[in-house]
């Protein structure tokens, strides 16, 4: 046996055995291995979308703390203030374009060739998560969860309970888990009427209620395999349905009249003088989804390969494939993390473009004849590829500093669209900065 | 069950504190305990003494009821352990890692052939190497919690169970007080909490070879363990064999210090930390220097 330190292994492996945090002796000062130990991470996140859109300011701060004996709490807060326009699901136009904001009160316009944002767009948000590991028996443990989320429109709460085992010398963990989320939207100036008609600012508005309820279900089974002294697979299988609001109360889609090749001008709708040619997106009231997760990560002499694949599916008619990679490769004193996703999905069943007089809509009447539409470039076919680099730098045993920079391009790939009307994809540019601290 | 005969356990009354004392694992086991009620005092000796019982009758190989009988007895097949023996062979399986086989609870069968009597009679070399063949913690299986052993291999938790026992007893006396209870099992001690005058407790140490020369520990929380051979060992030739025997040759550690004392936070780490020492045998100071733990040696 060549002579080396064991005394906090030694701690680890006793503390097993006794299932407790061993208390500290007299004479052990320096003794690290069983005591309550706590780390700490900073971190700012800048996130920047090209042409004006939205940037995003957010600074978070997480606190682990081992308790010992495999036991650990995790506290998280993250603010986050953003500013910037975002699209309103209205594409462009060859003439000045004006709607209302949310509040139903204020008129804005966009200029002939730009893509209507609803330019007010400013919020911040707060959120906490706790979440608590606990060791029930040598092989198994339970991970309880809770984190709330608030904004000024929307607060989500969830609480999740994942139990896992492990069996197989330890090489193998099974997973399985159940998340709940609440959600209220609670939108200034009310829940608007789907696929109805946005009005002239300062008129009443159509609402259907102050604000509407969301509650999702997930349930989660996870296998995580070491293959051998190197390689681990984790395989995960995620169901999930949603209930409720489903909408974005932003959104409208514009109306379209073939004849014209333009979104509609003057007054088409006899119902109301100041009805304005923007249905109100609306989309179904459930969703299910289910997603399958596969990643492996492989050691190799110092560096470390991370590769994942994720394929979604839901009942809206969104099919998505995620490719991520990532290589982690160890410097003398610092590491360089490369990393590599694409990204591609097919577009939602009632995704399109506008609504159109003739065949979505009756001209004479005004009546809309498809159940769902939304413009939301998140529900569009789009094609993603993110690049990136994190560069980390351990400034001692127990601190390190770290620095991400990603660009991401989203390209909408709906063929349908016209040209010089298309919704574009969005350029984003995220920074991250991070220090995290052990003791 | 072959139950020994045993003297009952007995509380008594010290200058200011009760001393409780009864006999488990062929030691005799004191319990002091820094409080008044006298009912709280018995309470937490009985608790002490059924918990320290409980775990000798578990895991001795000296009984032919229990799993470790049935563990050695097992002729190959694979025997289902339960949680808390599992726990104890987990404990054994990184400690068999740990100390790259040094520590290795099969190594038992080797006193079939080694008499530590403090005389001179060294087994033949044939002997060693006929029952090192059943040595070696590497050829067990131990999977899924059900342990498989070639048959003629044995177990022996003797190496962990009294450290183990004063630790579980220990957490035994937590649920029952917030009081200082010392637990001491024929040298190996822990500590419950501390005293309520801030004061250490103090246990005597018997210095090798000095029959009537006793030092004090001065403890005031953690645990101690203690592993020597002050009367068992070899003597031949001018070389003393200590009882402890390396796994890995199937013959005593040279020049092993006699007596290893450490102070832990708790009694099994002390105790694993001290038989790991006396394995380095001459390297043993070395060894413990790298440690940084508090220790005495002998």
């Amino acid at each position: 046996m060549q002579l080396k330190n064991i005394k906090g292994q030694m701690s680890v492996a006793a503390c097993a055995l006794l299932q407790v945090a061993a208390p500290v002796s007299e004479a052990a000062d320096n003794d690290t291995g069983n005591e309550t130990r706590w780390d700490i991470d900073s971190s700012v996140l800048i996130y920047s979308e090209s042409d004006g859109r939205v940037s995003a300011f957010e600074p978070g701060v997480r606190v682990g703390i081992d308790l010992g004996d495999d036991e650990f709490v995790n506290l998280q807060i993250v603010a986050d203030a953003l500013t910037g326009a975002t699209p309103n699901g209205a594409h462009k136009s060859t003439v000045v374009q004006t709607f209302t904001t949310p509040s139903g009160n204020t008129p804005y316009t966009v200029q002939p060739g730009e893509l209507p944002k609803s330019t007010t767009f400013r919020d911040s948000r707060v959120a906490l998560t706790a979440e608590w590991d606990k060791p029930l028996t040598r092989l198994s443990s339970v991970l309880l969860g809770a984190s709330l989320s608030d904004e000024i429109d929307y607060t989500s709460l969830s609480l999740s309970g994942t139990y896992e085992h492990e069996m197989n010398n330890k090489n193998t963990t099974l997973a399985a888990g159940l998340a709940t989320t609440f959600d209220t939207i609670n939108p200034i100036g009310g829940i608007p009427l789907g696929l109805n008609p946005m009005r002239q600012a300062g008129s009443a508005q159509q609402r259907v209620g102050t604000d509407d309820t969301r509650t999702s279900v997930d349930l989660i089974l996870g296998v995580t395999q070491v293959i051998d002294r190197k390689t681990l697979m984790q395989f995960n299988y995620t169901h999930g349905s949603s209930s409720g609001y489903h909408n974005d109360y932003n959104n409208v889609l514009t109306v379209y009249d073939p004849l014209t090749n333009a979104p509609l001008v003057g007054d088409w709708l006899t119902l109301d003088a100041n009805d304005m040619p923007y249905l109100f997106e609306k989309r179904p009231d459930s969703r299910s989804k289910d997603i399958f997760f596969v990643r492996a990560v492989h050691h190799l002499e110092e560096d470390v390969i991370n590769l994942s694949y994720r394929f979604y599916t839901d009942d809206w008619g969104i099919t998505s494939h995620t490719l991520d990679l990532r290589y982690r490769y160890q410097m003398d004193g610092s590491y360089l993390v490369p990393h590599l996703r694409y990204y591609t999905q097919t577009g939602a069943d009632f995704y399109r473009h506008n609504l159109k007089v003739d065949t979505d809509i009756d001209r004479a009447t005004g009546a809309v004849n498809v159940d769902f539409a939304s413009n939301d470039y998140r529900l569009a076919p789009s094609d993603t590829v993110t690049v990136g680099l994190k560069y980390g730098l351990p400034l001692s045993d127990d601190s390190e500093f770290s620095m991400r920079a990603e660009v991401m391009t989203q390209t909408i790939t709906d063929s349908t669209v016209p040209a010089g009307e298309e919704t574009p994809g969005l350029d984003a540019i995220i920074l991250q900065f991070n220090y995290s601290l052990l003791w | 069950m072959s139950e020994k005969q045993t003297e009952p356990s007995r509380l008594k009354r010290e200058a200011d504190y009760w001393r409780g004392s009864f006999s488990a694992m062929a030691s005799p086991c004191e319990v002091l305990m820094d409080l008044d009620d006298a009912e709280l005092a018995q309470q937490v000796l009985s608790a002490v003494e059924g918990e320290a019982k409980r775990i000798e009758q578990k895991f001795s190989r000296y009984l032919d009821d229990n799993l470790i009988y049935k563990i050695n007895h097992a002729a190959g097949e694979a025997v289902p352990l339960d949680e808390e023996t599992a726990r104890l062979i987990d404990f054994a399986d990184q400690l068999y890692q740990l100390s790259e086989g040094l520590f290795d609870i099969t190594s038992g069968v080797l006193r079939k052939v080694w008499k530590f009597d403090g005389s001179d009679k060294l087994p033949a070399v044939e002997a060693v190497d006929e029952v090192l063949s059943k040595v070696g913690w590497s050829r067990v299986t131990w999977q899924h919690d059900t342990l498989t052993m070639p048959a003629g291999m044995e177990i022996d938790l003797g190496g962990i169970g009294k450290e183990y026992a004063v630790d579980r007893c220990v957490q035994k006396v937590r649920e029952l007080t917030d009081s200082s209870v010392l637990v001491n099992f024929g040298g190996d001690l822990a500590i419950s909490a501390d005293k309520q005058d801030g004061t250490y407790w103090s246990v005597g140490r018997l210095i090798t070879g000095k029959e009537n020369a006793v030092a004090m520990f001065r403890l005031y929380r953690g645990a101690i363990a203690t592993s020597g051979d002050a009367h068992r060992y070899l003597l031949k030739d001018g070389v003393r064999y200590s009882h402890v025997l390396n796994p890995l040759t199937g013959w005593p550690v040279e020049n092993a210090p006699h007596t290893v004392s450490i102070a832990a936070p708790t009694c099994v780490e002390a105790g694993m930390l001290s038989t790991l020492a006396m394995l380095q045998g001459e390297q043993a100071e070395a060894f413990l220097k790298l440690q940084q733990v508090e220790y005495w040696l002998d």
